[in-house]
């Protein structure tokens, strides 16, 4: 199996559609927007990184990709995805995952991630290795296997079948809280640049965003109408609070926004939740994702929409090694979670 | 905890009444099973059930080991053969999500303090059941929590569509092992006691240094409580003598590979493959709608155990140091650097 670096947006996207685990973040043009607006401060240095498009070939057939980025400063990190645009999830696709039997798929992932791992210690020799693997993808095993440390980590998914099916899955305070979003006069309505502007400045105050306002506005750019949805609530004309919603294949999925916000002594977010629900249901889409399920501080709010828990991996590595036993040291005084 | 609160259980009768009702109830953790594993561990169980109001939500098995002057916690507790176990909770499928996930906080909160105050211990190791795809609770409470694997094959669908979708070369291996005069019957007391020595054999020859009495009185307490119902002993033999075989355990409407004798040395013939298919096919007769290969994590077995064309399963192994505990835990992560474990 060879390791090559994809150069054209073509080749690549075309790709894309074979491996179930697809995301929109592994399409090459959010993958060159990331480039563009990534920095890691490395040793109090900002660091821009090179993404590294990488393709697997078992002779002349794809196998799968891996987009990693690589910064290079006083030490040398390897990320996908890559830090500060609000990406939660990338890591490997393989082609044509479900259609496979067992045997084959596994070794087939394992020679892959093999391979890209040898590529990536050649080419970039990262002291510290970091990858979010995509949804549903279940074997965390060729990292381990490899020596990486391996972590879960979960998002919600709703099924949806019908708005009322959803409204009765939801938690009771969830649905009197957009009941009373209602009675007191506030509307969502599609959005545009100007209220994803609003919606940016709301978490810059509150700190809940970790990425530029020229990233998300690239982003929206590129991607509006098609991918990037935006929902706004407001009161007589008023702007309340916001989400941005990424719609890609049969998902559509909260990406940013959902500032906390009173109005009223009442949290306009649910009423705005619940209406991108309802047009995902309306517009034929099969899945509706409320990114990110570990951080307990949200854990309260998200978890009243009962989605269902779907799965992926944080994958790390150190080198040299003793970097992990300061790691370990540091840890016990500052918990990762807890 | 508002008015939940934890018991430590003292009726076998409605312990196994609790695991049957929950979906992360397994074999393991059946009274009888935990009862045995504890005499054979040198520890001591704590069977704990915990209630909202007087409803029980769910069983969690812990066993207290002393080692020298460390007191751990674990389930299961090392050197009983057995990959996980856990808590099980009552009614999950049944609950909402966000019903879930409170449930399993708050008794694992519960669990905890109890740990903590009533065992005083400093190191506990959980290893959750495959069907309990949720770890958060653990890790929001401190654990370090790395994913294991197992495999799962569908048998719901019949014995004849699980043959067509194992690997050719399978299907293929276990026909022509069949004609060259294999035979797999079931056995008995005496043929486990083959097995087992089989496999203390085999860590032998391969340098490791198992106890002279591998598992034999744990093993023998196993058979005769759970033998014939929920334990089948399958033996392949050739001419006459045990050339493969495995042990299969089945509980609900789950069965699985629990221990199989090593590879064997004769070419061109392949006794574990024919056994473990005739336990499959046994399976599948007898109702059985899932047939479990456990563990999946090593990269040596992956190509005996996925010609099956099973599925993935992760399950959890949780851990964390408490106290002074924390220094042991630095220690162990420079021996492991030291010892080369870690490739990075």
């Amino acid at each position: 199996m060879n390791v090559e670096i994809v150069k054209s947006s073509e080749d690549w996207d075309d790709i894309l559609e074979l491996s179930p685990h697809t995301t929109i973040f592994h399409t090459w043009s959010w993958l060159k927007t990331m480039e563009k607006h990534t920095k890691k401060k490395i040793m109090g240095k900002r660091c821009r990184a090179r993404l590294y498009p990488l393709i697997a070939l078992d002779g002349d057939d794809a196998v799968g990709v891996f987009p990693v980025y690589h910064y290079r400063g006083f030490v040398s990190f390897v990320l996908s995805p890559p830090s500060g645009v609000e990406d939660l999830y990338l890591g490997p696709l393989i082609l044509n995952y479900n259609f496979l039997k067992q045997s084959k798929r596994e070794s087939r992932f394992f020679s892959m991630i093999r391979e890209m791992d040898a590529f990536i210690r050649d080419e970039m020799n990262p002291n510290y290795t970091l990858f979010h693997t995509p949804p549903n993808l279940l074997d965390s095993r060729p990292f381990k296997w490899l020596g990486y440390d391996v972590e879960p980590r979960y998002t919600y998914v709703l099924r949806l079948t019908t708005i009322d099916e959803v409204w009765r899955n939801f938690h009771r305070s969830l649905r009197r809280g957009i009941e009373k979003a209602r009675k007191n006069g506030i509307t969502v309505r599609v959005g545009n640049k100007e209220d994803i502007e609003h919606i940016y400045s709301l978490l810059r105050q509150r700190n809940r965003i970790h990425t530029t306002k020229d990233f998300i506005l690239e982003i929206y750019k590129k991607f509006y109408p098609k991918n990037v949805k935006v929902f706004i609530a407001e009161n007589d004309g008023e702007r309340l609070s916001g989400i941005v919603n990424i719609c890609y294949r049969d998902k559509v999925c909260f990406w940013i926004g959902a500032p906390k916000f009173t109005f009223k002594g009442v949290n306009p977010n649910e009423l705005v939740f619940y209406e991108s629900i309802r047009w995902a249901v309306e517009n034929g889409y099969r899945y509706y994702e409320v990114m990110g399920a570990d951080d307990f501080t949200l854990y309260d709010f998200k978890r009243k929409f009962n989605g269902n828990l779907t799965m992926y991996f944080t994958v790390r590595r150190y080198h040299p090694s003793f970097i992990k036993v300061i790691e370990a040291i540091y840890r016990c005084i500052k918990p990762r979670y807890g | 905890m508002g008015d939940r609160m934890i018991e430590i259980c003292k009726d076998g009768g409605y312990w196994d009444e609790l695991v049957g009702r929950s979906p992360h109830g397994s074999i393991f953790h059946t009274w009888s099973w935990l009862k045995i594993v504890e005499k054979h561990t040198s520890s001591k169980l704590y069977p704990i059930i915990g209630f909202k109001g007087s409803t029980p939500i769910g069983i969690y098995p812990i066993f207290l080991q002393k080692r020298k002057i460390f007191r751990l916690v674990l389930s299961p507790p090392s050197k009983a053969l057995l990959l996980y176990m856990g808590p099980a909770f009552v009614g999950y499928d049944s609950l909402k999500q966000s019903r879930r996930e409170t449930t399993f906080l708050e008794f694992q909160n519960a669990v905890n303090e109890f740990i903590r105050d009533e065992l005083r211990c400093g190191y506990v190791r959980i290893r959750t059941s495959p069907e309990l795809i949720d770890c958060r609770p653990l890790k929001w409470l401190g654990y370090k929590v790395e994913p294991f694997y197992t495999y799962i094959i569908d048998i719901a669908k019949g014995v004849d569509e699980v043959w067509k979708n194992l690997n050719r070369k399978l299907r293929v291996g276990i026909e022509r092992t069949r004609k060259e005069g294999v035979k797999v019957e079931q056995g008995d007391e005496d043929d486990l006691e083959c097995l087992r020595i089989a496999l203390y054999e085999r860590f032998v020859k391969q340098g490791k240094k198992p106890r002279k009495n591998y598992y034999k009185s744990y093993l023998r307490d196993i058979f005769r409580r759970f033998y014939p119902d929920n334990l089948r002993v399958f033996v392949a033999k050739y001419n006459g003598e045990v050339v493969g075989g495995l042990v299969v355990l089945c509980f609900k409407d789950w069965s699985g590979l629990w221990i199989g004798i090593p590879k064997t040395d004769l070419k061109g013939i392949y006794p574990n493959d024919l056994a473990q298919w005739e336990a499959i096919r046994w399976a599948c007769e007898n109702g059985f709608k899932r047939y479990e290969e456990m563990d999946a994590g090593h990269l040596k077995f992956r190509h005996f155990k996925s010609k099956y064309n099973p599925y993935v399963v992760p399950w959890f192994s949780a851990e964390k140091f408490l106290g002074m505990y924390k220094a042991v835990k630095v220690l162990r992560g420079i021996f492991n650097v030291v010892k080369g474990q870690d490739q990075g």
